[in-house]
């Protein structure tokens, strides 16, 4: 049995209307002098940056065509379309960009590097570098845990705050509740892929207590229900933003529940885990090391944990095939085409398109035609 | 037969025959594995019947030296088979250009190459079949041409399986670190190891502690130095570990010492190119030596014999005036950012009357002199800071400006790859500040992938590039900002 229609709408309103409240709170936290620091990756634990009285934004909406091409002042074409529109939206002042006081650079892969040197020339913001090491031995972990430390220094010394680790708490705390909620929605398949991507992206952005708040209410009227689609994919690949959910609404179309796992995804909320014991002067470094050890993204060397991940989910949530859903020129996601169809026990379907709406047609047929072989 | 002129490769075959004995026993590679050492001095079509078929369409600089730079070059293979078979290690480098080699050179007995210098493999011998094979594994043509180097570690036809390679990966384009982990994919021993960014000094990084490199005072956070140490630390206990060996302070800074040689022999031959109205040596003559630098193409015993060689050659060349390029006009110069996937667009740029003047083949730092007084790892860390490729497009852009001014470039050509990661950002950000600081004309294109001929939109774009710059040379001021050269 499906989520009925009405339902739907209503879930659909609710998470439009909780939005609402929380753009009306994050510009009252401005107007009171607050500042918003925004991030493009999840490498770094945003209770860190509620340690420093900033409102952290993880920046994974605006993904439409015109602020890719809006970029286009600045970059060629050939770039990675998250990548384009970070830096069209910035232009812009668009969405959620357009709160944001100061960066948080982490630096990833190489166009998310080169995007963030071009933020930091173009625009009059703080930026703030921080390196997320490709390599995951313990050394790099402790560059990172460096790192870390040291750009905490600067945002305190650069803002002239001092680290509250009750507010971290506080924070992460709630994150994790919130987190729980998700996680277990989407584990027992409770509510359609769109409206699961939704309530994700509340995460990146809104805060913890009162994200809770308005989950717990919106779980407490849902019934926790399994199996109710005809066969579950898991979708995986380059970073969902909020506006790219056509591939979710076609699969929701089809009867297909749509497990997303990619950094936007079940990934995200994934294992936060929470030592309450932890002390104040460990805490950067335990939520740090929490969260480098936490990504799953492409371009770890080497990246097998990923794929490890990867089969147990497809295992966990028996999944009849995966979607691998890469960005146009997103290279560390597009290049795992080939190993991933052969090292998953299930058949493949790999989309690379970017944020331009043309191709909908021609992507629904090859969904359709892919979903038609699982059955 | 030793003439100052650009000749074709029948005239190279042609004068093969009147090449004394004397000089072909002087080409002789990997004396230390083989008693004398193999001759390597080899007619154009040898190489071309072994595949490099491009050597047909180019123009070479006539004189032996550079017949034998040449030669050097092309039987890289030959060296890194030879050594296999006689029990020699062969490593693999990946991605940091210049660094890795200067460690596992301590190690007796092995040869370094680097996999990335296969991308340039499929124009040279005019085929695709190494990016067919890599595009069976997923790298695909949305990467550069890198991926070549996936199909050579499968086919075997470039160099042999190495006993261990090393990947560096963090601050590198997106495509090799792609590539890079397809080849462990494919079963191939990688040690992986992190290149730290070197961020610019603002306001938001004053907390960090910022140093200078010994070399051209490059800025860098310490910590950056400090972590990379560690990696070449590990790089050393890996090697230790896996070949039972230990690589010492003195063999270390032996391996410095001799690659600091090849560094020195390559700044002078830059100065005494770049700096001359009429360049005593073509282009491609420089790219090749250029990249010498980074592996001693893969016998550091020769590499500096050859280098000599060529260094002997244009100094007497300078003394004497002479120029391989024609005395009737002096050619227009040009400053090459970012090496042509495609050797024959230097032959064209040459043809209709340019010279190259100053280059920026991502592999600056692999020239400057690395600090011998320092810990034998720090050196390197610190060295591999001046890299332009690890921090910000400024910072190259800044660079090239630089080098560009001191050369008198009357024009900047950027040869840019299809799909590569740093291409889209970087252009224009080259390309305003060479306008800006310079007033000078910029074009920039990617270059396509055309086997056996040269893109007629390449040329059309070179030849009105070129008449752009004699017109402004000549006084007739034509406006270039209309042109998006």
């Amino acid at each position: 049995m499906r989520l009925s229609d009405d339902t739907y709408r209503s879930i659909t309103e609710a998470i439009e209307e909780f939005s609402y409240y929380q753009i009306n709170a994050l510009q009252q936290f401005r107007s009171d002098g607050g500042r918003t620091i925004a991030l493009f990756c999840a490498t770094f634990s945003r209770s860190i940056c509620a340690g420093f009285s900033l409102w952290p934004i993880r920046l994974v909406c605006g993904a439409t065509e015109e602020s890719a091409s809006e970029s286009e002042r600045l970059i060629r074409p050939d770039g990675c379309d998250y990548c384009k529109t970070i830096i069209g939206n910035f232009l812009q002042k668009k969405g959620l960009h357009g709160f944001v006081d100061c960066i948080l650079g982490l630096i990833t892969c190489d166009q998310m590097r080169r995007t963030i040197e071009r933020l930091s020339t173009e625009l009059a913001l703080p930026l703030f570098p921080v390196q997320v090491p490709a390599t995951t031995t313990k050394g790099s972990e402790a560059f990172f845990l460096g790192n870390v430390r040291s750009i905490s220094r600067a945002i305190s010394t650069f803002f002239q705050t001092t680290f509250d680790a009750h507010a971290v708490r506080a924070y992460e705390e709630a994150t994790i509740h919130c987190c729980e909620i998700i996680r277990t929605l989407i584990l027992h398949k409770t509510l359609p892929a769109p409206l699961i991507h939704a309530l994700l992206h509340l995460t990146t952005w809104t805060r913890p207590d009162k994200l809770l708040c308005f989950l717990q209410t919106l779980v407490s009227g849902l019934p926790l229900r399994q199996n109710r689609y005809r066969l579950s994919v898991i979708v995986t690949g380059s970073v969902l933003c909020r506006e790219d959910d056509l591939l979710l609404n076609i699969l929701e179309e089809n009867n297909v529940c749509a497990i997303p796992f990619q950094c936007t995804g079940f990934p995200m909320i994934d294992g936060m885990v929470y030592d309450s014991s932890v002390t104040d002067t460990e805490l950067i470094d335990y939520l740090s090391r929490r969260e480098f050890q936490r990504s799953i993204c492409a371009r770890k060397r080497p990246n097998t944990d990923l794929y490890t991940r990867l089969q147990g989910m497809i295992v966990s949530c028996h999944a009849s095939g995966v979607i691998l859903k890469t960005l146009s020129f997103c290279d560390l996601w597009y290049t795992e085409k080939e190993r991933m169809r052969q090292t998953v026990a299930v058949p493949l379907l790999v989309l690379n398109s970017g944020y331009g709406s043309g191709g909908q047609n021609r992507i629904q047929t090859r969904i359709e035609t892919f979903l038609e072989m699982l059955v | 037969m030793d003439t100052v002129e650009r000749i074709s490769s029948r005239q190279w075959q042609e004068r093969m025959g009147s090449i004394p004995q004397s000089y072909l026993d002087q080409c002789r590679f990997l004396r230390s594995i083989v008693p004398g050492g193999i001759s390597y001095l080899r007619s154009p079509f040898e190489f071309a019947c072994h595949g490099d078929r491009l050597l047909n369409s180019l123009k070479f600089d006539g004189g032996l030296a550079s017949l034998r730079l040449w030669s050097f070059l092309f039987t890289e293979k030959e060296r890194l088979f030879l050594a296999k078979e006689r029990g020699w290690t062969i490593f693999a480098a990946m991605k940091d250009l210049g660094q890795v080699p200067i460690i596992t050179y301590s190690l007796p007995n092995s040869l370094t190459f680097y996999a990335d210098e296969v991308w340039w493999a499929p124009c040279f011998s005019q085929e695709p079949h190494l990016l067919e094979k890599a595009a069976q594994l997923g790298a695909t043509d949305e990467l550069c041409y890198v991926r070549a180097a996936l199909g050579a570690y499968k086919s075997n036809d470039y160099f042999p399986p190495p006993d261990l390679s090393f990947a560096g990966v963090g601050s590198c384009c997106d495509d090799f670190s792609a590539v890079m982990q397809l080849i462990e994919w494919q079963g191939y021993a990688i040690h992986w190891w992190e290149i730290p960014t070197r961020l610019d000094q603002s306001n938001t990084t004053a907390t960090m502690v910022f140093k200078r490199t010994f070399a051209a005072q490059s800025p860098y956070q310490e910590s950056a130095v400090r972590f990379l140490v560690q990696q070449y630390r590990g790089i050393v206990e890996k090697i230790e570990t896996q070949f039972g060996c230990t690589l010492t302070e003195t063999m270390l800074h032996r391996s410095i010492a001799s690659f600091n040689k090849l560094r020195s022999q390559i700044r002078q031959l830059r100065d005494s190119v770049y700096s001359a109205k009429r360049p005593p040596l073509p282009g491609l003559e420089m790219l090749l030596a250029e990249f010498i630098a980074i592996h001693a193409c893969s016998d550091p015993w020769e590499a500096p014999a050859v280098l000599d060689d060529l260094l002997t050659m244009v100094r007497k060349r300078s003394k004497n005036n002479e120029s391989p390029f024609a005395s009737d006009e002096e050619p227009l110069r040009i400053f090459w950012v970012t090496p042509p996937t495609d050797a024959a667009i230097v032959t064209v740029v040459e043809d209709r009357g340019g010279c190259i003047c100053g280059s920026d083949y991502m592999i600056s730092h692999a020239f400057l002199p690395i600090d011998e007084s320092k810990p034998a790892l720090e050196a390197i860390a610190e060295n591999y800071m001046d890299d332009v490729m690890i921090g910000s497009s400024r910072f190259r852009a800044a660079r090239i400006v630089a080098e560009a001014r001191r050369y008198h470039a009357e024009g900047v050509l950027i040869t840019g790859i299809f799909g590569a990661s740093h291409c889209p950002y970087e252009e224009q950000v080259i390309t305003k500040a060479v306008r800006e600081q310079l007033q000078i004309p910029v074009l920039s294109f990617d270059v396509p992938y055309t086997p056996g001929q040269v893109s007629e939109q390449v040329i059309t774009r070179i030849e009105g590039f070129l008449e752009l710059l004699r017109s402004l040379r000549s006084g007739r001021n034509h406006s270039y900002d209309h042109m998006r050269c």
